[in-house]
């Protein structure tokens, strides 16, 4: 039997499905509200078609409109309407879930930070490019976020 | 192991339902071979269920597909999922206004159901109307929670209004996951307490109070807060468990926000940190509430950093909800900015109490 091939797009969100989810898991902290906001950004995408010189040109537009997504969507009135469900947590690694409940102590906005900074691991320029914030913004946030993990922290865990 | 190797393991961990995947996958190939766009799964939840395997069905007769507009209209929330929705189609009317509960689902420890809401006297309900979170179901086996409610469809003509309001059911007391099974053979009762409707949404307002009124100095207030996280927080105690936050002393109403339902009474700089104060009152009766945003001369969005919420404790300010919109932003930096927001406020206030009740009585495997 002949193997389908799959479409550019398909490829695409294989390529990236990881990335977006985990960004905006970082920025809601719930799996519930970063499926929504992935199912928006592929839509988007879908939608958009958008044309890129490069694969990195691609990685960045995804990025800044997951962010941006994830942003709307925290601020939309029509989540202020839903109360959430119990939470079936992604992590069988009790340490992982140790470090959601502690990242879970910090602001959004500084969770994404540290997200693309310790995972995508782009420089302060780059995540300053992709949250249309400035470098001088990005890097309070960095440090105020990594102080706030300290105190939260085990001592051993927290070597930036 | 460092923080930076320690996250990576820990995201390792996260990924994304590997059914929601492959919809978008099949999504994207329907519109590379140029097929009519697909109804999109817009309600959560959904992600698998089709491929059921436990269900519930009421012993009310199937939604066929020749039960329309219902059927057109659930097919649009989800295609797949309409045919298992069970017709209830029985009503409640009180101050005028009919409940009706069309149809519902169950599908392991959650409930589904089409609501409609319909004004047999005037035009009270409209496509802004909002349940409030006012619903709830007494199921023979007690303990749900969570959920939510969505707008699926306002009819301009009969002016009737659809939603699909979704319960679950929440652990046992040791922690076990209960299934909605339990409930064959028995009656459920659905229950919405109050509606709102005349809804208006500002979507970006700039409020033109220029940065120089800024106090730098302003009167404070502790308060106990709902909502977080905010800065420097102080925890509760035996008496009284809510944590409490500094916010600003709410001032003067300021008349230069024209938004009806939602008072500005306040910016000033506390422990660094620019606060922007609102109050609305009787916040029991409307849901009035806003989101500050401030807005950079190429039209970017710098969103606040944290918001606090404290219910006024006086006599005078019983009934009011103040909220603090906390920016980490520097007097300098604020030159850059405006100050903008999105408001939304509601008109008309009832509380009718419906309340249907329908019978469970078919468990059947697919």
């Amino acid at each position: 039997m002949e193997k389908r091939q799959q479409s550019s797009e398909e490829r695409v969100i294989e390529e990236y499905s990881d990335m977006v989810y985990r960004l905006a898991f970082s920025r809601t902290g719930t799996k519930q509200d970063a499926e929504d906001v992935y199912q928006e950004v592929f839509f988007r995408y879908l939608r958009k078609h958008p044309a890129f010189e490069s694969e990195e040109h691609r990685k960045a537009w995804l990025l800044r409109v997951t962010a941006n997504c994830a942003n709307s969507f925290l601020t939309s009135p029509w989540r202020k309407r839903r109360a959430e469900l119990p939470e079936d947590l992604p992590f069988e690694d009790r340490r992982n879930q140790e470090l959601y409940q502690e990242l879970g102590q910090l602001p959004g906005k500084y969770r994404e930070v540290i997200h693309l900074f310790y995972y995508e691991e782009l420089s302060v320029e780059e995540i300053a490019k992709v949250l249309s914030r400035k470098p001088s913004t990005v890097r309070t946030q960095l440090t105020r976020a990594r102080e706030m993990l300290r105190r939260v922290m085990k001592e051993e865990d927290y070597e930036f | 192991m460092n923080f930076k190797e320690k996250y990576r393991s820990y995201n390792e961990e996260i990924r994304p339902d590997p059914a929601l995947v492959r919809e978008m996958q099949e999504e994207a190939r329907e519109k590379a071979e140029g097929k009519r766009e697909r109804v999109l799964r817009a309600i959560r939840g959904f992600a698998g269920a089709a491929a059921a395997c436990l269900c519930i069905l009421v012993g009310l007769p199937t939604l066929a597909a020749n039960v329309e507009p219902l059927y057109r209209l659930m097919r649009r929330v989800s295609p797949e999922l309409a045919q298992s929705f069970r017709l209830v189609q029985k009503a409640d009317e009180k101050l005028g206004i009919r409940m009706e509960v069309e149809a519902v689902y169950l599908y392991e420890n959650e409930l589904q159901a089409y609501i409609t809401l319909e004004d047999l006297e005037g035009n009270r309900i409209d496509e802004t109307t909002d349940l409030f979170n006012s619903y709830s179901v007494n199921m023979p086996c007690p303990g749900y929670g969570g959920g939510g409610w969505h707008p699926v469809d306002f009819d301009g003509e009969t002016g009737k209004a659809a939603f699909l309001v979704t319960l679950g059911l929440l652990p046992d007391s040791e922690g076990n996951l209960r299934d909605i099974s339990d409930l064959a053979g028995k009656k459920i009762t659905l229950y919405l307490g109050r509606i709102m409707s005349g809804k208006t949404e500002y979507d970006d307002l700039k409020v033109e109070i220029p940065w120089s009124e800024v106090q730098k100095n302003p009167e404070t207030v502790m308060m106990r807060i709902s909502g977080g996280p905010a800065p420097n927080t102080v925890k509760g105690d035996m008496e009284d468990p809510r944590p409490s936050a500094r916010m600003l002393k709410p001032g003067e109403p300021d008349s230069r926000l024209a938004v009806e339902g939602i008072l500005f009474t306040g910016m000033g700089y506390v422990e660094g940190m620019l606060h922007i104060q609102t109050a609305v009152r009787d916040y029991l009766k409307n849901d009035n509430h806003c989101e500050w945003f401030l807005t950079d001369q190429a039209g970017n969005r710098r969103y606040y950093d944290y918001k606090v919420s404290a219910a006024g404790d006086t006599e005078e300010t019983k009934g009011t909800m103040y909220q603090d919109c906390i920016f980490e932003i520097s007097p300098e930096e604020l030159a850059d900015y405006t100050l903008h927001g999105h408001f939304v406020t509601t008109g008309t206030y009832l509380e009718g109490n419906w309340s249907v009740t329908f019978p469970v009585e078919e468990q059947i495997s697919e």
